[in-house]
C-alpha cells in the first residue's frame, strides 16, 4: 500500500456481562489506520462501534465490561497488553479521544483553561504559566472569541457547541497521532456540527493527524472519511474506501441503510426503502448471520453460518462479510 | 389533491416565558421570548414542517398550537375557530380533531398501562365524557384495527411498552393519536430519537397514513431531510422568528434567507461527491439568547450580509411570490434578484 499503518485492531472481542447473560457486544473486528487518514466507523445504536474504540484505550470498565481477544497494535506495542500506568502515557498524548457530550465530559468545577492545560503539564510537563498561555493559544485556535477572558471561565458558561471545541483543543493539545471522535456533533445543531467538522478537518490535514470517527449519520462520513468500516451487531460487515461505499456498496444491510436515509439533495416523491425489523438482541444472537433474519437475500447458509469477511478482488482494503459475495471473493 | 380550505391558521403568536429571580419572593427579572410573533396557516391535507434549530421555538409553537402550552398574545383558529375564546368543554370536543405524536417514545407512553389499553384510552375517556358513544365492543375493533394499521402485531395488546423497541413504541404513540380520527397531526420531532433503518419505517408509515386518511400534518423535525421528504411546505425558525416559508422544492434549490442558505449548506450529503465539490456557508458563532430583547433582525450577528438597516429595523415576513415568503431586508424590494 505504500501508506504507513499507525494503529493495528486484530481480532478484538469485548463482552459485557450482565443479569440476562453475556452481551457479545464486539466479536472479532479488526481494521488498520494508515497515518492521515480518517477511518469512519459507521452502525445503529448498539451495533458496538463506541465499544470498538473504547476497547482501543482500554476504557472498558470491568466488570462488567471484558476485552476477551485480540490485539491493538501502536508503535509494535500492544496496548491491551499495557499496565494501566503505560497506557495512561498513551492516552490523551498519543491517542487523543473527543467524547459525544461534551457537557458531562468536562468538569463542571474547574476552569476552562485548566482543564486544556491538564494534559500539557502531565504529558509535556510544562510550567503553569507555560501551559496556561498554550490553552490560550489553542482557545484561540479553534475559533472561542476573547479567549483571554472566556479560559477563565466555566464549563457551564460555555454553549454546546464552544463546549465541543473545548473537548477538541484538550483531545490536540498533545498533537496526537491519533485522534478518536465518539459522535462528536450527535447532541449539536446543523449549523454548529458544521463549524465542528471543519475544525477537525482543518486540524488533522495541518498535523496529519489519523482520526477515527464514530459515527451513525452516513451525511458525516461522506464529508469527512477517506475510508470507512459498516458495523452491525458488533461485527465489521463491510469496509470500502469512502467512493466505493457510497457508489458500489455491496453488503445487503450498508444498501438498506444507504437507501433508507432521505435525501435532501434528490426528489424522492415515493417510499423510502426500509431495512424491515429491528437489529437483533446482542445476548442471543442468530447462529449465523447476524443480520440474515431482516435480509431480503437471505438463503440456505445464511441462516446457519455466519459469513467471514470475505475480501473483494484480493484486496485486504474492500471486504464483505455476506455469502452473497463468496464467488467474487474466489474469483480475485 | 390539495384544496384552498386553510384548516389552521396561527396569527401573530407569541409565547414568552418568565425568568424568576430570588428564593422566596420570586420577581420577574425578564422573558425568554421562545415564540416571536409567528403566523403560519396550513391547509387541508398539507404538510407543513417547522425546522430550525434547538431553541428556536419550534416545539414551543407546537405545543402551544395544541393548546398545551398558553400563549401571551397572538390567536390559533382551527376551522376558523379561535381557540383561545372556547371554553375547556368545547376545547376537548375540537381536541379530537387535532393529536400530537410526541418526540420520545420512551417517554411519552405510561409504562404501566399496556399497549392496547394506551391506544384504546382516548376513546374510553372520550366515551366517559359522553362526546362520543362507542361500546366496549367496538372500543377493542377499533384498538384491533389501528395496531393493525400502524404495523403492529395484534397479539402485543397485552404487552407493555418497555417491551417494545423504540420503532415499535413509536407506531403505538401513532395508533393512540388516530384512535379518536383527527383531522390533523401535529408531530414533534417523531423520528429523532430513532435509528436510520427503523426512521425511515416510520417515515412511510405516516406518509401512507396520509394518504389514506387525507390528514394534515404539522411536522415538527431538526432534520432537514427528513422534512423535505415528509412536507410538501417548510417553514424556516430562527430565534422565535419565521425567517423563510415555501414549498420544499422551492425552499431546496432557492433558499433565499442568508440564514436557509447556511443551514441547507450544512447538512451533511449523504453524497461524497457532492460534498466535495460543493461550497459550504459555515456560520460563525452561536445562536444568542432568546432572552435578551434586541431591536433588529433576529439573525443579525451571524449573518454574512448584514447591513445598517438590520441592526435597527426587524424585517417581517414578504411575499417573493404566491407560495414563497422571505423576512429579510435584502429581498424587501421587490423583483430585486441575486
Amino acid at each position: 500500500m505504500g501508506k504507513e499503518i499507525i494503529l493495528h485492531v486484530e481480532g478484538l472481542r469485548t463482552e459485557f456481562q450482565t443479569e440476562r447473560g453475556i452481551v457479545q457486544a464486539v466479536n472479532n473486528v479488526s481494521f488498520v489506520l494508515h497515518r492521515g487518514e480518517t477511518l469512519g466507523i459507521v452502525g445503529e445504536s448498539g451495533c458496538g462501534k463506541s465499544v470498538t474504540n473504547f476497547s482501543i484505550l482500554k476504557l472498558v470498565q470491568y466488570p462488567p465490561g471484558r476485552i476477551t481477544d485480540g490485539t491493538v497494535l501502536y508503535n509494535e506495542k500492544d496496548l491491551l497488553q499495557c499496565s494501566e500506568d503505560e497506557i495512561r502515557t498513551i492516552r490523551g498524548k498519543h491517542i487523543a479521544m473527543i467524547f459525544q457530550d461534551p457537557l458531562t465530559s468536562l468538569n463542571p468545577v474547574i476552569k476552562i483553561w485548566v482543564q486544556i492545560a491538564e494534559a500539557l503539564r502531565l504529558h509535556q510537563g510544562m510550567s503553569k504559566k507555560d501551559a496556561k498561555a498554550k490553552a490560550i493559544e489553542l482557545l484561540k485556535l479553534i475559533g472561542i472569541p476573547d479567549a483571554e477572558q472566556r479560559a477563565d471561565n466555566y464549563p457551564h458558561q460555555f454553549s454546546g457547541g464552544m463546549r465541543q471545541r473545548v473537548m477538541i483543543a484538550m483531545a490536540l493539545s498533545c498533537n496526537p497521532d491519533i485522534l478518536i471522535a465518539d459522535e462528536p456533533t450527535t447532541a449539536l445543531d446543523v449549523t454548529i456540527q458544521a463549524q465542528i467538522l471543519e475544525i477537525i478537518k482543518n486540524l488533522s490535514q495541518e498535523h496529519k493527524t489519523s482520526v477515527i470517527m464514530i459515527t451513525h449519520d452516513l451525511g458525516v462520513v461522506a464529508e469527512m472519511c477517506d475510508a470507512v468500516c459498516v458495523m452491525y451487531a458488533g461485527r465489521i460487515v463491510e469496509r470500502a474506501t469512502i467512493d466505493e461505499l457510497f457508489y458500489d456498496p455491496k453488503h445487503p444491510y450498508t444498501i438498506g441503510l444507504l437507501n433508507s436515509i432521505p435525501r435532501i439533495d434528490q426528489d424522492s416523491e415515493e417510499h423510502l426503502h426500509s431495512i424491515l425489523g429491528a437489529p437483533p438482541d446482542l445476548i442471543d444472537l442468530p447462529i449465523g448471520c447476524p443480520f440474515q433474519p431482516r435480509c431480503t437475500h437471505a438463503m440456505e447458509i445464511c441462516a446457519y453460518k455466519s459469513p467471514p469477511e470475505f475480501s473483494m478482488g484480493g484486496d485486504e482494503s474492500r471486504t464483505v462479510a455476506c455469502w452473497l459475495h463468496e464467488k467474487e471473493h474466489a474469483h480475485g | 389533491m390539495v384544496n384552498t380550505d386553510i384548516l389552521l391558521d396561527v396569527q401573530n403568536l407569541k409565547v414568552h416565558f418568565p425568568i424568576e429571580k430570588g428564593i422566596i419572593f420570586k420577581r420577574n427579572a425578564g422573558w425568554i421570548r421562545a415564540v416571536d410573533g409567528v403566523s403560519f396557516s396550513i391547509r387541508k391535507g398539507e404538510s407543513l414542517g417547522l425546522v430550525g434549530e434547538s431553541g428556536c421555538g419550534k416545539s414551543t409553537t407546537a405545543m402551544t398550537v395544541a393548546q398545551l402550552q398558553a400563549s401571551t398574545a397572538g390567536k390559533v383558529f382551527f376551522e376558523g375557530r379561535d381557540l383561545s375564546l372556547i371554553t375547556p368543554k368545547e376545547l376537548r370536543r375540537e381536541r379530537m380533531n387535532f393529536q400530537i405524536v410526541f418526540q420520545d417514545p420512551y417517554s411519552s407512553l405510561n409504562p404501566r398501562m399496556r399497549a392496547g389499553d394506551i391506544i384504546a384510552e382516548p376513546l374510553r375517556i372520550y366515551a366517559r365524557k359522553k362526546i362520543i358513544s362507542i361500546s366496549k365492543k367496538e372500543v377493542l375493533e377499533k384498538t384491533a384495527s389501528l395496531m393493525d394499521r400502524c404495523g403492529l402485531p395484534s397479539s402485543s395488546a397485552d404487552r407493555y411498552p418497555h417491551e417494545f423497541s423504540g420503532g415499535q413504541r413509536q407506531r403505538i404513540g401513532i395508533a393512540r393519536a388516530l384512535s379518536l380520527g383527527p383531522k390533523m397531526i401535529i408531530a414533534d420531532e417523531p423520528v429523532s430519537a430513532l435509528d436510520v433503518s427503523i426512521q425511515s419505517q416510520i417515515l412511510n408509515l405516516l406518509k401512507d397514513l396520509q394518504q389514506e386518511l387525507d390528514l394534515t400534518f404539522l411536522f415538527i423535525a431538526h432534520d432537514l431531510a427528513v422534512v423535505e421528504y415528509f412536507c410538501s411546505r417548510i417553514a424556516v425558525m430562527y430565534l422565535g422568528h419565521i425567517v423563510e416559508t415555501a414549498d420544499s422544492k422551492t425552499l431546496y434549490n432557492q433558499p433565499i434567507h442568508p440564514y436557509t442558505r447556511a443551514l441547507f449548506s450544512a447538512v451533511p450529503l449523504s453524497d461524497p461527491r457532492s460534498a466535495r465539490k460543493r461550497k459550504r456557508i459555515i456560520l460563525e458563532g452561536d445562536v444568542p439568547s432568546p432572552s435578551v430583547v434586541r431591536a433588529g433582525c433576529p439573525f443579525m450577528d451571524r449573518c454574512p450580509d448584514v447591513m445598517e438597516r438590520c441592526k435597527v429595523e426587524t424585517p417581517t415576513l414578504s411575499n417573493l411570490d404566491k407560495n414563497h415568503q422571505v423576512a429579510c431586508f435584502l429581498y424587501d424590494s421587490p423583483g430585486k434578484e441575486r
